[in-house]
C-alpha cells in the first residue's frame, strides 16, 4: 500500500526571491528520481522539511514544465526553513493534493481571473493551463494586482502574456509609482473598470480576505451567479489527506474536498474560513 | 450458542500472550499486558477508551536517519483486544469510514485493525449514564467484534468466528443470553435523535451554541476519552542523529488545533469549537456516512469536569425554537 504520510524527496532547481522586500521566495522542484507526477490547476503539495514539519502550498506550475513551482511567503517555523533552501538542497513532497479548477466546465467559456498579492500561484498554473489549450477556451480577462509593482509575482511571464494579447489584462498597484504604466488602484475597483460581462462566463478569484470582501459585492454587481464563481481556500492543515481533522468547514475537508470551492458551496456553509 | 469455563478462557488467552501482543483492561485505562493475571476490570468501561490500540496517542510514522535516508516501520505484530464493549467496537467502525477510505487509505491504522482479533463482552449491567440504544444498536451487538462474550457468572457464552471459538475450546451450550440482553436493554435510556442532523443545521446560526457553550471550558477531556474522537497532529520530533516524525492526537476543543500562522483563526471563539464537536457528530456525520458519529458510551458526560452533557444538549437542541 502506498503510504501517504511519507514525502518524496526533491531536489531545488531554482530558487530567487520574488520581491524586493525578500518576503517571497519562489523554488522550483524536479524529483531526485524518475518523472513528476500529473496534476491540475489548483492542487497543491505539502512541502517536508525534516526536523521542521510540512506546511500545505499551491502549485504554480503545470506538469509539462517538468518541475513543481511554489512561491512561498516567509511567515513561521516551516516557511522559514524553505527560505533558506538553496539550488541542489533537497526537501520532502506529499501530492498533488486536493481538488483543481473545474477546467472541463470553462470549456467553451469566458474566463475571469482576479487576484491579489502572491495568492496568484495558483492562477498562475491555470492561466498557462488555458493558454496552452487557448482554442478550447472563450475570451480571458485577468485583474491581478498588488500592493507594490516588486509584489506582482512573475513580471516576466505578465510582460509577456500582454505582449501576446491573448488576454485582456488589468494589472494594477495600489498606489502610483514612478515609471508604472499599469493601472493604479485596488482590485475591485479595477475590476468594475473592467467590467467583464457575466454572459457565458465563469469568475476565478484569488486573494487575501480583504480583497475578497471587497470584490463580492462587485462580482455580485456585475452579475456573476455564485454558482459561476471559484476561489480557493486555505486553512491550517496538516495530514493534507482528510483524516487529521482540522481544516473542516461544515461537511467539507479543504484538504480532500477543496481547496477549489464555488461561491454556491459556500455559502450554505459555517463561515469559518 | 458456544460456552466456555472462564478460567479456561483466561488460561488458552494467557497461552496466546507472545504470538499476539493482547491489549486489555487495566483499571482505568487498556494496556499491553504479559499476563492475564494483569487484567483489571474497574467497573463496566475503562476512562481511556481502547481506540489507543488503533489509534496510539503517539503513533511514529517514519524516522530519518543523519543522512535524512526516511524508514518506515515494519510491523508485523499480531494483536488480540479482550473486553472491548459493543459501543466501543461499534465506534471502531466509525473509525474505518475516515482511515479505511478508498482514495489515500491510513496504512497504519488499516495495519492494525487487519492484524488484531477483537474479544468483545457484552454489558449485563448498563451504567447510568450508557445511551447507546438510541443508535441502533445496543449492549449486545457483536458488530465488528471477532468474537463476543456473555459473561454468565463462572463462564462465557460466545459468538462469533468459529476458528476462534475452536482455538480457545468452546463447547455447544443449550443456553442463550436472550432474557439477559432484553433486561440490559430495557434498563438503557435512549436519547432522541430523530431529526437531529437538520435541526442543528437549521439553528447553526442562531444563540443556540453561545448558550450551551457557557456550560464548557473547551478543555478537550471528551474528546480524548471519546472513542470515536480520531483527530491528531503531526509533529517532528529531532534526534542527535536524525528524527521522527509522529502523529499525535489533538483536540478541536483547542483554539491552536485551527490556529494559522497569520494569526488568524476561523474557530477563534469557544462556542465555534463546541458547535464543530457537536455537529460533527450530529451532523456532518450523518451528512457523510449515514451514521452518527457518537456511540452513546457516555464517557464525555461522565468525565467532563463542569457537567457538560451530550444528552442534554441534543434534547436541547431538538427543542430549540430561538
Amino acid at each position: 500500500m502506498d503510504n501517504p504520510y511519507v514525502p518524496v524527496p526533491m531536489r531545488v532547481k531554482m530558487a530567487r526571491f520574488e520581491s524586493d522586500d525578500r518576503s517571497l521566495k519562489t523554488i522550483d522542484l524536479e524529483p531526485v528520481e524518475g518523472e513528476i507526477f500529473d496534476f491540475m490547476p489548483g492542487q497543491f503539495c505539502e512541502i517536508s522539511i525534516l526536523g521542521k514539519g510540512e506546511a500545505p502550498f499551491g502549485i504554480a506550475s503545470v506538469p509539462w514544465e517538468g518541475i513543481l513551482r511554489f512561491t512561498i511567503n516567509r511567515a513561521g517555523v516551516v516557511t522559514t526553513a524553505i527560505h533558506q533552501l538553496e539550488e541542489g538542497d533537497v526537501v520532502g513532497v506529499r501530492g498533488p493534493l486536493g481538488n483543481w479548477y473545474p477546467v472541463d466546465l470553462f470549456e467553451g467559456k469566458n474566463i475571469v481571473i482576479v487576484s491579489g498579492g502572491f495568492a496568484f500561484t495558483t492562477l498562475r498554473s491555470l492561466i498557462k493551463y488555458l493558454l496552452k489549450n487557448r482554442e478550447r477556451f472563450g475570451k480571458i480577462t485577468l485583474v491581478y494586482g498588488a500592493r507594490r509593482p516588486d509584489l506582482l509575482l512573475y513580471r516576466d511571464e505578465l510582460d509577456e502574456w500582454k505582449k501576446s494579447g491573448e488576454m485582456d489584462m488589468y494589472i494594477t498597484i495600489d498606489k502610483p509609482v514612478e515609471g508604472w504604466e499599469g493601472y493604479v488602484g485596488f482590485v475591485p475597483q479595477v475590476l468594475e473598470q473592467a467590467s467583464p460581462s457575466p454572459e457565458n462566463a465563469y469568475l476565478v478569484m484569488c486573494g487575501p480576505p480583504a480583497m475578497i470582501k471587497f470584490t463580492l459585492p462587485v462580482i455580485e454587481k456585475l452579475g456573476f451567479k455564485p454558482e459561476t464563481v471559484f476561489t480557493s481556500l486555505e486553512r491550517r492543515m496538516k495530514c493534507g489527506i482528510g483524516k487529521c481533522g482540522r481544516c473542516n468547514i461544515g461537511k467539507y475537508y479543504v484538504c480532500k474536498d477543496g481547496p477549489v470551492f464555488s461561491l454556491d458551496q459556500l455559502n450554505k456553509l459555517p463561515k469559518e474560513y | 450458542m458456544k460456552r466456555i469455563e472462564k478460567n479456561k478462557f483466561y488460561e488458552k488467552l494467557n497461552d496466546l500472550i507472545g504470538e499476539y501482543r493482547v491489549f486489555a483492561p487495566f483499571g482505568d485505562r487498556y494496556r499491553y499486558i504479559e499476563d492475564v493475571s494483569e487484567i483489571r476490570f474497574d467497573g463496566l468501561l475503562t476512562k481511556m477508551s481502547p481506540k489507543a490500540h488503533f489509534l496510539p496517542q503517539e503513533e511514529e510514522l517514519f524516522r530519518w536517519d543523519e543522512r535524512e535516508n526516511i524508514k518506515v516501520k515494519d510491523v508485523n505484530d499480531k494483536y488480540i483486544v479482550f473486553g472491548m464493549r459493543p459501543c466501543e467496537v461499534r465506534a471502531l467502525s466509525l473509525l474505518d469510514l475516515v482511515f479505511n477510505t478508498e482514495k489515500f487509505p491510513d496504512p497504519y491504522y488499516i495495519n492494525r485493525r487487519k492484524n488484531t482479533i477483537i474479544i468483545s463482552i457484552a454489558c449485563n449491567e448498563p451504567l447510568e449514564t450508557c445511551f447507546c440504544t438510541s443508535f441502533g444498536y445496543g449492549p449486545f451487538t457483536k458488530g465488528d467484534a471477532d468474537l463476543m462474550l456473555v459473561d454468565m457468572g463462572d463462564y462465557f457464552l460466545g459468538e462469533g468466528d468459529e476458528n476462534i471459538l475452536d482455538l480457545f475450546g468452546f463447547t455447544d451450550s443449550e443456553e442463550d443470553y436472550k432474557e439477559l440482553k432484553e433486561k440490559a436493554e430495557s434498563k438503557i435510556k435512549r436519547i432522541e435523535i430523530q431529526g437531529i442532523p437538520e435541526k442543528l443545521e437549521q439553528i447553526r446560526e442562531t444563540d443556540f451554541f453561545k448558550k450551551i457553550t457557557q456550560r464548557c471550558i473547551t478543555c478537550g477531556t471528551c474528546t480524548f476519552l471519546c472513542p470515536t474522537c480520531y483527530c491528531f497532529d503531526i509533529q517532528d520530533r529531532n534526534r542527535l542523529n536524525g528524527g521522527k516524525r509522529v502523529r499525535v492526537w489533538d483536540s478541536c476543543m483547542f483554539k491552536i488545533y485551527t490556529q494559522e500562522t497569520s494569526g488568524h483563526n476561523p474557530r477563534y471563539e469557544e462556542y465555534r469549537r463546541v458547535r464543530q464537536r457537536i455537529m460533527h457528530k450530529f451532523a456532518y456525520y450523518p451528512s457523510l456516512y449515514n451514521q452518527y458519529g457518537c456511540v452513546g458510551c457516555g464517557r464525555c458526560v461522565t468525565y467532563c469536569p463542569v457537567n457538560f452533557d451530550i444528552r442534554e444538549v441534543i434534547r436541547e437542541a431538538g427543542g430549540y425554537n430561538g
